[in-house]
């Protein structure tokens, strides 16, 4: 099981890898949300040079929802993505997989619709179409994950450490409210607060996104998923001050082999007891109510 | 020229009826299952069969979501599921995930529309879901009038958007609050409306003092005054957004939105008109209501600060049950508090509203009443307008001031 890891910047590749990283995502520039930077390819291409010459993977994320002036840029982007050696490209909106189909290119595609990768008969629809790997939604339990993992042949990528999305809009929601009341703004780090907890807002140039209260933290489901057959994990430095997140990563590398509970500590000190491990042990509820 | 279809929800067998009554060609409800409004009142397979069959005696259809995103335990479900729909003779499912698109498509006949839950914006991925077997796509609530226009250039492929009622704040299944922070999941039909919540905002951890809180509520949509230009676009249906909405605000709306497209079809349209339904509109609406995406802008003026505001319902006073033209008596079943003196107004699918000043109401024994003051009471009222079963008796009102 390889670790994915989403640098906060591209700099900080190298100290990751010296850390256990195995993988690199990177949000590209104009096409991708979620990403404290984004990079165009251009600016990319040293460091993936660099990613591969340790012999880690690199992958690439267009996870945006596109309107009719984003297309030619997107069709640019998988165009010079196709002449690049990375290993994959996480998509969220279906014009690149029709792209991809239609123009037949060989970027390996990651099934990425963020809270809609959630089970296994879509997984393999997915992979009839192409797909290679399917970054599974934060909303699941254990369990799912085990069955997604067994019922599909595609790569699974599984977020176990990190801030992530719980919410994206169009909209500008930080500067409407801002300007709404003529507000002043010092642009610093915004978050909201409700019944005691905060949560990350950032508004960005296609909109605003809400981050979880706290980061997941989920080592010891690491050696799970490990055992499971799961091929990637994933941990996320957005948000996160970088040494921080660099002890983060020796930690969890270090637990994956070793199995020490200390590691696990370590980080639950750093992080000062703030985190939680999401919905791996909680189902949401569904009901439908029944007339009569 | 193929008509727009005009298309309006319904949580309940009831609301079905009255939306169709009313004139909306088309209804979309949620089913026993697979819904995205669990706390709608969903239809049992045998109200299906049943709304179905009186939608397709007056030649209207009815669509069913199947829209949530489903986990493990759905899937092993879905199939049975869908047979059962066609058994029922749905007119189409309306699905947001293409693994059940291409599913339905191989395993039933159902027609297949593909649910905003998509957000699809662009013609790419247009391309991609009638290439697995949609015939219908229900765009993105983002979609501008040049998304939709560029769509529509490249892809022939039915077009379906929101006309009226509440925006989601965020990108339809990108959004997941709810699910943090009441365990109800949103994509699959727990949303717990976190987005009309309200918050603080911290920078750099102090409090921002607005003079409202901060909240993500957007204002609703409201796309009366463009339907010509909507209808010109070549848009294949207009829909209504709300199942778990009223009857009088089904047949309120629908019936405001039938009536400009008729006209637009038949030349007399005109801005007194589309002005004339914008104001009863304004009647039912919680909030306030703007085009929000489709002439671009989604700034601050498409925000909603001001909490919740529901005054609707006690506009609605009752529906004729029948009139009794030879005694001039009306038999009403109330719905709202009402009394002798009142100024009302009746509106029916007949296309007409009428006024009246109540000035004797008779309860079922034939004794006078001064006031009707109990859910579903009936009684009669004495008017020389003819009235008709089904049609609505609402307050005579001065039009809602919505900041207040």
């Amino acid at each position: 099981m390889k670790k994915l890891v989403i640098p906060k910047k591209k700099e900080y590749v190298l100290d990751e890898i010296n850390q256990g990283a195995d993988a690199f995502l990177f949000g590209i520039k104009d096409l991708a949300v979620h990403f404290e930077h984004t990079y165009s390819i251009q600016e990319l291409k040293e460091t993936i040079h660099d990613i591969k010459k340790q012999g880690k993977e690199v992958y690439l994320s267009l996870n945006r929802n596109y309107d009719h002036h984003d297309l030619k840029k997107v069709e640019a982007c998988l165009q010079e993505i196709e002449n690049l050696s990375v290993d994959g490209v996480f998509f969220y909106d279906l014009a690149i997989l029709q792209l991809v189909q239609e123009r037949g290119f060989s970027i390996s595609l990651i099934w990425n619709q963020e809270h809609m990768t959630t089970n296994s008969f879509s997984a393999r629809f997915y992979e009839k179409e192409g797909v290679k790997g399917i970054s599974l939604s934060t909303n699941l339990t254990l369990q799912e994950i085990e069955t997604i993992q067994k019922e599909t042949q595609l790569s699974c990528f599984v977020p176990v450490f990190g801030y992530y999305p719980m919410f994206e809009s169009k909209r500008h929601l930080v500067q409407n409210y801002l300007e709404t009341f003529s507000l002043d703004t010092h642009y610093g780090t915004y978050r909201i607060e409700k019944e005691k907890k905060t949560y990350p807002i950032v508004d960005h140039t296609y909109g605003t996104t809400v981050y979880t209260s706290v980061p997941l933290h989920a080592i010891k489901e690491t050696k799970q998923f490990q055992e499971m057959g799961i091929s990637y994990v994933i941990l996320s430095e957005q948000l996160l001050d970088h040494d921080l997140f660099l002890s983060v990563l020796n930690s969890y590398t270090h637990y994956l082999i070793t199995g020490d509970e200390k590691e696990k500590e370590k980080v639950d000190q750093l992080l000062g007891g703030n985190y939680d491990l999401g919905f791996l042990y909680k189902e949401t509820i569904y009901r439908v109510k029944k007339n009569g | 020229m193929d008509r727009v279809e005009l298309l309006a929800p319904a949580g309940s067998l009831e609301s079905l009826k009255w939306a169709i009554l009313y004139g909306a060609d088309a209804v979309y409800v949620g089913g026993p299952s697979f819904g995205l409004r669990a706390n709608a009142l969903n239809f049992s397979l045998e109200e299906l069969e049943e709304g179905i069959q009186f939608a397709h005696q007056k030649n209207k259809k009815v669509y069913v979501t199947v829209n949530i995103v489903m986990h493990e335990k759905e899937t092993k479900e879905l199939e049975t599921y869908l047979k059962a729909l066609e058994q029922v003779k749905a007119d189409a499912i309306i699905v947001s995930d293409p693994a059940i698109i291409a599913f339905a498509k191989k395993h039933t006949s159902l027609e297949l529309h593909v649910s905003t839950q998509q957000s699809t914006l662009n013609y790419l991925g247009a391309s991609f879901l009638k290439k697995i077997g949609a015939s219908r796509i229900v765009l993105a609530r983002e979609a501008t009038k040049e998304d939709i226009s560029d769509i529509m250039k490249h892809v022939p492929i039915e077009i379906e958007t929101f006309i009226h009622g509440a925006m989601c704040a965020s990108f339809s299944g990108r959004c997941v609050l709810s699910n943090y922070f009441t365990e109800r999941d949103s994509n699959r039909g727990g949303c717990s409306q976190i987005c009309r919540w309200d918050f603080d905002l911290l920078e750099d951890g102090e409090k921002i003092e607005g003079k409202k809180p901060f909240t993500f509520c957007t204002k609703d949509l409201s796309m009366i005054e463009k339907i010509p230009e909507m209808i010109e676009l070549g848009i294949s249906s207009f829909k209504i957004e709300g199942r778990m909405r009223s009857i009088y605000y089904i047949a309120t709306v629908v019936s405001a939105y039938r009536k400009v497209i008729d006209a637009y079809y038949e030349k007399r349209l005109t801005k007194e008109l589309i002005q004339q339904e914008k104001k009863v509109l304004d009647r039912v609406a919680n909030r306030e209501s703007t085009v929000q995406f489709f002439d671009g802008y989604y700034g601050k003026d498409c925000q909603y600060y001001n909490g919740r505001f529901e005054l609707s319902n006690q506009d609605f006073l009752g529906i004729v049950l029948e009139y009794d033209e030879k005694k001039n008596l009306a038999k009403i079943e109330q719905r709202n508090y009402f009394k002798v003196g009142d100024l009302v107004e009746f509106f029916g699918p007949n296309d007409f509203v009428n006024i009246l000043k109540i000035e004797h109401i008779y309860d079922e024994e034939g004794k006078p009443l001064e006031i009707v003051n109990h859910p579903r009471q009936i009684v009669w009222i004495e008017t020389d307008i003819t009235l008709h079963k089904n049609d609505f008796m609402r307050k005579k009102e001065i039009d809602k001031i919505m900041n207040s």
